[in-house]
C-alpha cells in the first residue's frame, strides 16, 4: 500500500488516519501523537506557529517511510503533519503504523518519528507569554 | 574634448564591460525563505540573478552581505537545492530551487 502522506493547516483527524491504514493481515496499529504543551524550559507557551517546506517535507517523509518499510517490512503507514498557528492541546503530527504484529510496527513507528524530527523542513515557533523564538533541536 | 586619460579610461571601461559579456553569463535561480529566515529577510522568495557556475556558498556570501542579521541563523543551516540535501560546495544552474534550511526543532527527545 502507498503510504499516506498529508501535510495541512487543518486539524488532524486520528481516526480517519489509523481506518486508512487498517487492513485484514494487521494485527497490531501503533499511533504516536504529538501535541502542543503549554510549556517548554521553564516558559509559559501561548501557542505554536508551525512552518514547511512542503514539497521537500513530502519527499523527505516518502524516504523515511520507504527505508522503515524496507528495515521492518510494514507496509501500511500514514504520517499526518500540521502547519500554520497550533493552539495548546492540538496534534501536530500523527503516524499510524500497521503492521502483522505489535514488535515492528512500535520499532518502525519510533524510527520514523524521531527520523522526521531530525531531516524533514518543518520548523517551530514558541509563542511564549515573555516573547517568541523559532526552536532549535 | 576628452582629455586622452579620459578617452583611455572609457576604452577601459569598454573592454571589461565586453570582458564581461564574452567570458560570464548570469542565470536565474529561484531561492525561498523559511522560518527564521523568513522574518529576518522579509521575504518568502525571490528570483536571483548570479553568475554561471556560481556555488551554494557564493549565495550565501551574497545573502549574508545583504542581509547581516541572518548570520547567526546561516551558521547553524544546512541547504537544499530542488528539495535534497546539498553541501555548500554544489554548483548551481539556470532554474535551480535553493533553500537554506535553518535547524529543526519540532520536539526534542532530549527535553525531559
Amino acid at each position: 500500500m502507498e503510504p499516506i502522506i498529508q501535510l495541512t493547516r487543518e486539524p488532524l483527524d486520528r481516526n480517519a488516519l489509523a481506518e486508512a491504514v487498517t487492513q485484514a493481515s494487521v494485527g497490531g496499529i501503533v499511533i504516536f501523537e504529538g501535541v502542543v504543551r503549554d510549556n517548554a524550559r521553564g516558559k509559559q507557551v501561548r501557542y505554536l506557529e508551525y512552518d514547511a517546506y512542503i514539497e521537500m517535507a513530502k519527499e523527505q517523509i516518502r524516504a523515511i517511510v520507504a527505508e522503515a518499510e524496507q528495515r521492518w517490512g510494514v507496509e501500511h503507514v500514514a504520517v499526518a503533519h500540521r502547519f500554520g498557528r497550533l493552539e495548546i492541546g492540538e496534534a501536530s503530527v500523527i503516524i499510524v503504523v500497521a503492521a502483522p504484529h505489535r514488535a515492528e510496527a512500535f520499532e518502525s513507528c519510533r524510527y520514523i518519528i524521531d527520523t522526521l524530527k531530525t531531516t524533514v523542513p518543518i520548523w517551530k515557533k514558541e509563542v511564549a507569554t515573555d516573547g517568541e523564538e523559532w526552536v532549535e533541536g | 574634448m576628452l582629455s586622452f586619460e579620459a578617452l583611455a579610461a572609457v576604452n577601459g571601461q569598454e573592454r571589461a564591460r565586453s570582458t564581461h559579456l564574452c567570458y560570464t553569463f548570469d542565470m536565474k535561480i529561484h531561492i525561498r525563505y523559511f522560518a527564521s529566515l523568513r522574518e529576518i529577510t522579509e521575504l518568502s522568495e525571490e528570483i536571483l540573478t548570479v553568475q554561471d557556475g556560481a556555488t551554494v556558498a557564493d549565495v550565501r556570501a551574497q545573502l549574508l552581505a545583504r542581509f547581516p542579521r541572518i548570520q547567526l541563523v546561516m551558521e547553524r543551516s544546512v541547504c537544499a537545492v530542488n528539495r535534497g540535501y546539498v553541501g555548500a560546495e554544489t554548483v548551481l544552474h539556470e532554474d535551480d530551487e535553493l533553500v537554506f534550511i535553518p535547524p529543526m526543532g519540532g520536539g526534542s527527545k532530549q527535553e525531559k
